[in-house]
């Protein structure tokens, strides 16, 4: 190993370990093919691998300029730059004299960047969606149905008996899932509820007693660096594709015992495969007429300057790279099928954040009364199955 | 399709995947050498980029092959990436229309005076 690529491979760690792993050894010889004969990081690289670590760690990859973190991250990945350079006209090793130091300065910065709140804020905590949500869990048996259909499917034993078993619970919302999970477990089981919202935590904290469950407020693509030991399931109910799938697959992986089965579930109409009708609005017509009603009855109009949320492009086929990429074997992708009635899709669309995005700029109580107002409009015809697609993956000894 | 303009980096690294799969490397070249030497990308601004153009749905991861005991990714465009960047070629086309038929009809440009030094 040269000293220019010990060098990189040390500025490389201001990347998660999990994107390290995952592409790491690609940005070394990428780095190593531009300066081949180089000995010093040059300081543009140097900062730019800090600064993307930093952006990375805090899931900033978007187009968020100015913000406190990437203030941070650009200060301290100049201060380490000019800092390498000086030591490099002195013709002394300063990265290896202030790795100490460097490495206490890293932790802090990135505890700082803990503290940030999550890209967008907690849109979760928002507008009573918490309680809302939980209480539709709750009265509508849907939800819970889907938790207990991966349930069966990663804890497959435990369906013969309450063997002890540790489950993580991801992007656990208000703990529905959880509270499906803790009967099927045995007396020493334990259960990791774990989202990267606190409101929703706590609702769930609050709302589930058993001592077996424990609550972590965490991203789910970072879920490795809060776990304290492995688990024996992860199961992920309705939120996957809110995550970056490649890189939540990665961080499960390093928390999931070998032979451990990850269980996650998304909507058909979420997958951009050609398998299944591509919708970006889970109810396209009932949105459709929301939207006509809401023009109509407010003089509502579409906020073209509000920035749109990005989704990423989904299919079986990049969730199957995505996973056997972490070092899984999939063991089932299957369509299972869901009826709803009118009634629960309505108190679905009444939990806040489901109609935010639809109706931006419209006060709560107008979208309720467009909602009413669509629901009637268009009668129980609107209401069709709703089709999922659930995604078993074991863990493999490959990484 | 990006109702955003884009950022003269992020149009470099797509088109320069518009002839096929690159790595890392051949992707900094390429832009560097279509933009006449304008974009030059640090490698973790390349790897931010492509994080972002992948999560949009721009870009894709096509192949891995391991070249002198190292993983080597190859990334190509999707067909959104290639609207994408069809969209954004139009739109500086028609910006710059603006500027080249007012220079076609002869009409000269309006000038300030430069300031004069104190």
């Amino acid at each position: 190993m040269t000293g220019l690529e010990r060098r990189y491979r040390w500025l490389l760690r201001a990347y998660p370990s999990w994107y390290r792993r995952d592409c790491g050894e690609d940005m070394l010889g990428t780095l190593l093919d531009r300066e081949p004969g180089g000995g010093w990081p040059a300081p543009s690289e140097a900062l730019a691998l800090v600064t993307g670590g930093l952006r990375v760690r805090s899931s900033l990859n978007r187009r968020l300029s100015m913000t406190a973190g990437l203030r941070l991250a650009a200060l301290f990945g100049l201060a380490l730059a000019a800092t390498v350079r000086a030591g490099h006209l002195l013709g002394v090793d300063l990265v290896f004299v202030l790795h100490p130091l460097a490495a206490r300065c890293g932790l802090a910065v990135k505890r700082a960047m803990d503290t940030l709140p999550a890209p967008g804020g907690d849109i979760w905590g928002e507008d009573d969606n918490p309680r809302r949500y939980d209480a539709y869990a709750r009265e509508y048996p849907g939800y819970r149905q889907t938790s207990r259909d991966l349930i069966a499917l990663a804890l497959p034993s435990a369906e013969s008996g309450a063997a002890d078993a540790a489950v993580l619970d991801l992007a656990c919302g208000t703990g529905v899932t959880t509270r499906e999970i803790l009967p099927v477990l045995g007396p020493h089981s334990q259960v990791t509820g774990v989202d990267q919202s606190a409101a929703m935590l706590e609702v769930a904290a609050r709302s589930t007693t058993d001592p077996r469950a424990t609550w972590v407020q965490a991203r789910a693509e970072n879920v490795d660096q809060h776990m304290t030991g492995p688990v024996d399931a992860v199961i992920c109910n309705s939120a996957i594709w809110q995550t970056n799938v490649a890189a939540t697959a990665i961080a499960v992986r390093a928390v999931l015992q070998t032979r451990g089965r990850f269980a996650f579930n998304v909507p058909a109409g979420f997958l951009d495969d050609g398998a299944t009708h591509r919708s970006r609005d889970r109810y396209p017509a009932l949105f459709s007429e929301m939207r006509a009603i809401a023009a109509r009855d407010y003089g509502w109009a579409p906020d073209n300057r509000a920035p749109g949320r990005t989704r990423q492009r989904l299919t079986r086929e990049s969730i199957r790279g995505s996973l056997s990429a972490a070092g899984f074997d999939v063991e089932q992708v299957t369509e299972v099928s869901y009826q709803a009635s009118t009634e629960s899709e309505r108190a679905w669309l009444s939990i806040p954040i489901f109609t935010r995005d639809q109706l931006s700029g419209l006060p709560y109580e107008q979208r309720m009364r467009v909602l009413g107002k669509a629901c009637e409009h268009l009668g129980p015809s609107q209401t069709q199955p709703q089709q999922w697609v659930v995604f078993i993956a074991r863990a493999t000894d490959r990484r | 399709m990006a109702l955003r303009e884009m950022r003269e980096p992020t149009y470099f690294v797509l088109a320069s995947l518009l002839d096929g799969p690159l790595h890392g490397y051949a992707i900094i070249k390429r832009a560097a050498e279509l933009s006449g030497g304008r974009v030059k990308m640090a490698t973790g601004t390349l790897y931010t980029a492509l994080d972002r153009l992948s999560s949009e749905g721009y870009v894709r991861l096509v192949s891995e092959e391991i070249v002198n005991g190292r993983a080597r990714r190859s990334y190509g465009l999707t067909e959104a990436g290639q609207d994408v960047l069809r969209a954004e070629a139009a739109r500086m086309e028609r910006a710059a229309s603006v500027v080249t038929s007012s220079a076609r009809r002869g009409r000269p440009a309006a000038t300030v005076p430069a300031a004069r030094p104190a």
